[in-house]
């Protein structure tokens, strides 16, 4: 399925090129018959996708990446939605890129961005929350719970305040004094609570651009907008094929209608998340609200019409053995995650049109 | 299925910088040439005379703007699909009446596409200048979902058809001088076949209007009998039998403007700023921001969802699926932000008396001096999910044609 925003020729290539990587490495029933640790993270495909330059996108050609391409992180986050796709893209390729890109020294962007890029450096980033980490005479402490991806990392980009203001931090994951709690998240992905003590943590330049948050909540909706999708092509197959009372229950009007709500939805989301990317592309600065819309409209969206998916199918529906089941936990990460569709509806609320 | 053009937004500057100008232009008009007084009524949701219509049609007309979309060769801008949801959109926002559309946007078109020289001659001038207004005769007592169920019939006699029948729902039909009619000349197999679309004055003798009041407690509707009328075999539009085509053409064009993203937009202003004045319920006020900022946000995702539709729209290309779309979602819309402010008025919006909508000062006995008008827009608004094609005329049309269903 073609994204909404504008793509180039650079784009319709990588879209075209991540829908049969998607369909072929990801296709849903090999994958449900591996052990949840091989459906965690496939070295294998990771490499694969450092190799076709996924990890690429969010860093701009004179550090060795292919420029900041709104639109290629998200229709590749579109392609990892529907692949339900579990390596690091989002927090490595695209956030973890942004953030050494914007706060890094040069020193710090050349020692971690060819490895990123290349695939050997799995990077995670903890954004501050409330319980906001803290950093006092050279060490870090304090407590971060579910840090996507912090499971599987090699190194921590974790925001602290240092001195009354926000910065970012680079640790290795592997220091002295840091705990990482490990856990699997709803939809196979998987997270860490984070307990620093006095760890030896390298801090980048100052200041705390919203960039790569943006750039995180934007590739989250999406993934699940490319989940929603998927999903609903699932729905609308299964009633044409369904038949109870000897007919496709997709004849009945009022499946009929139900379908069409979630259609609405669907091309609704596909609107807001096209004039985020273009609005983030081409005017980043002024971006927040459109982000942010998009993420709060998507999160909720994607969250009812998958549990209106689930309904239309019936007692297939709620099934671990059939895709939809994964798709409804996957959209519910989703809407967690770089910022909760709640906490983003309140920012978008605050901002002018 | 839903493979749409990428293209929608090129993050082109130069279209970007086109747009914007333009949306400048409209403003400019709105703040300087829209009549006060108008402006005044419509945004305190008073019911509009006709007269207040007539200011607003009166004060485009230098700009020539009554019928931007109309072809340039008919007398309009050529505006684009995004130019003409522009104007809709910002100018409603501020403020500007309904432009009311049975000859700008929907006869008209119908005649400079489908009539003959004769017909674009003798009707399109006068819809520029507003001086003869049209109503539309389409839905019937026993026609309203199933239109092609009507039986008003035109039996052919010499060079005139003899027109009988009902028509209902009849918007505006007592300010106007022209109706245009579906109507049936011959019985076929497919009953969509054999309807015709006739042009008929409504000084012809043989024609009785007759009010139907609605809950708002105004007079926008009628019912409109035909008995022997004599319409000239001129005034047929196209081909005889052929009307149906003409009017599924039509109704393409109502559902894109049915969006109504401006009002929407001046409502949900009009609703923060009655929220951000307070209220004596104190514990109300973070619920009803909650709920400002959901609406905030579905108007967000209908804007965005047009602006992209009228950006891939080339020339006047009937928008099918995504026009029942913008339907559907902008009418549901509409609603919900007249449901929230009526909640908000609480008390004050359970006082209604049908004089303080009328006349050109707003007047409430209780709560806001305003706080009439939202009650009768509430009302009124309660129509928005039927008229056009109800809103679940239109699920079907996208369950059949999108969805394969």
């Amino acid at each position: 399925m073609t994204p909404d925003f504008g793509l180039d020729d650079t784009d319709a290539a990588l879209a075209d090129a991540a829908a049969q990587y998607v369909r072929e490495r990801y296709a849903f029933n090999p994958r449900r018959r591996l052990e949840a640790v091989e459906c965690r993270f496939s070295a294998v495909a990771w490499r694969e996708i450092a190799e076709m330059g996924w990890l690429a996108v969010a860093t701009p050609e004179a550090l060795g990446g292919v420029g900041l391409r709104i639109t290629s992180i998200a229709l590749l986050a579109q392609a990892a939605g529907r692949g339900m796709m579990n390596e690091p893209l989002l927090s490595t390729g695209f956030v973890a890129a942004d953030t050494i890109v914007r706060h890094g020294s040069a020193e710090q962007q050349a020692a971690y961005l060819p490895a990123l890029l290349a695939g050997d450096l799995r990077v995670a980033c903890a954004f501050a929350t409330l319980s906001a980490l803290r950093h006092k005479d050279g060490r870090l402490s304090g407590r971060q719970e579910v840090v996507l991806d912090a499971d599987i990392a090699d190194r921590l980009l974790v925001q602290a305040v240092a001195d009354g203001e926000l910065r970012w931090f680079s640790v290795d994951a592997e220091t002295a004094g840091l705990q990482r709690e490990r856990y699997p998240l709803l939809d196979g992905r998987g997270a860490a609570t984070l307990i620093f003590d006095r760890c030896e943590a390298e801090p980048l330049r100052e200041g705390s651009s919203p960039h790569a948050g943006w750039l995180g909540a934007l590739a989250c909706a999406a993934d699940a907008c490319g989940a929603m999708e998927a999903a609903f092509e699932l729905t609308l197959d299964y009633l044409k094929t369904r038949r109870q009372f000897g007919v496709p229950i997709g004849s009945f009007q009022v499946l009929q209608h139900r379908a069409v709500d979630q259609y609405m939805r669907l091309v609704e989301c596909r609107a807001v998340l096209a004039q985020a990317v273009q609005t983030l592309q081409h005017r980043p600065d002024g971006a927040g609200r459109d982000v942010h819309a998009a993420k709060a409209f998507i999160g909720e969206q994607a969250r009812l019409a998958l549990q209106g998916a689930v309904q239309l199918h019936g007692g297939i529906g709620i099934t671990d053995e059939y895709a939809l089941s994964h798709y409804l936990r996957r959209v519910r990460v989703d809407e967690q995650l770089f910022g909760s569709a709640e906490q983003h509806l309140r920012h978008f609320a605050a901002m002018p049109a | 299925m839903m493979q749409q053009p990428a293209d929608v937004s090129p993050g082109d500057a130069g279209a970007a910088a086109a747009e914007a100008e333009f949306r400048g232009q409209v403003r400019d008009y709105c703040e300087h040439e829209l009549p006060a007084r108008v402006r005044a009524k419509v945004r305190a949701n008073l019911f509009l005379e006709k007269q207040d219509y007539l200011d607003f049609l009166h004060s485009l007309i230098p700009r020539g703007w009554v019928a931007g979309h109309w072809p340039r060769v008919y007398g309009g801008c050529d505006w684009t699909p995004l130019q003409r949801f522009v104007f809709e959109e910002e100018s409603a926002r501020a403020g500007a009446p309904w432009l009311i559309p049975f000859g700008i946007s929907y006869v008209g078109p119908v005649i400079y596409t489908f009539g003959s020289a004769w017909q674009k001659e003798r009707f399109l001038p006068a819809i520029l200048t507003s001086t003869e207004w049209w109503a539309q005769g389409y839905s019937e007592p026993g026609a309203g979902s199933d239109l092609a169920g009507l039986k008003t019939r035109a039996v052919r006699d010499g060079d005139v058809y003899v027109v009988n029948g009902q028509k209902t729902w009849t918007s505006y039909v007592h300010w106007a001088d022209w109706i245009f009619c579906l109507a049936r000349t011959s019985d076929e197999a497919r009953r969509q076949q054999g309807i015709s679309f006739l042009l008929v004055d409504l000084k012809a003798p043989g024609i009785t209007i007759r009010p139907i009041r609605t809950m708002d407690g105004c007079h926008h509707v009628n019912e409109v009998f035909f008995d022997n009328v004599r319409v000239p075999s001129r005034n047929l539009v196209g081909d005889e039998g052929g009307g149906w085509r003409y009017a599924k053409f039509l109704l393409g064009n109502e559902r894109v403007i049915a969006a109504e993203t401006g009002r929407s937009m001046r409502q949900l202003a009009h609703l923060k700023a009655l929220v951000a004045a307070g209220s004596d319920r104190p514990l109300d006020q973070a619920r009803f921001e909650r709920r400002l900022a959901e609406l905030e946000l579905r108007l967000h995702a209908l804007r965005a969802f047009c602006l992209q539709a009228a950006r891939r729209m080339e020339g006047a290309a009937p928008a099918g699926v995504e026009a029942s779309v913008m339907k559907v979602r902008g009418s549901e819309l509409q609603q919900a932000i007249s449901e929230v402010t009526l909640d908000w008025l609480g008390t004050s919006a359970i006082v209604f008396d049908a004089a303080q909508v009328h006349g050109d000062a707003p007047h409430s006995h209780v709560g806001p001096v305003d706080a009439a008008g939202a009650v009768r827009e509430y009302l009124h608004l309660r129509a928005a999910t039927i008229y056009g094609g109800s809103n679940e005329i239109q699920r079907n049309i996208i369950a059949k044609a999108e969805l394969g269903l």
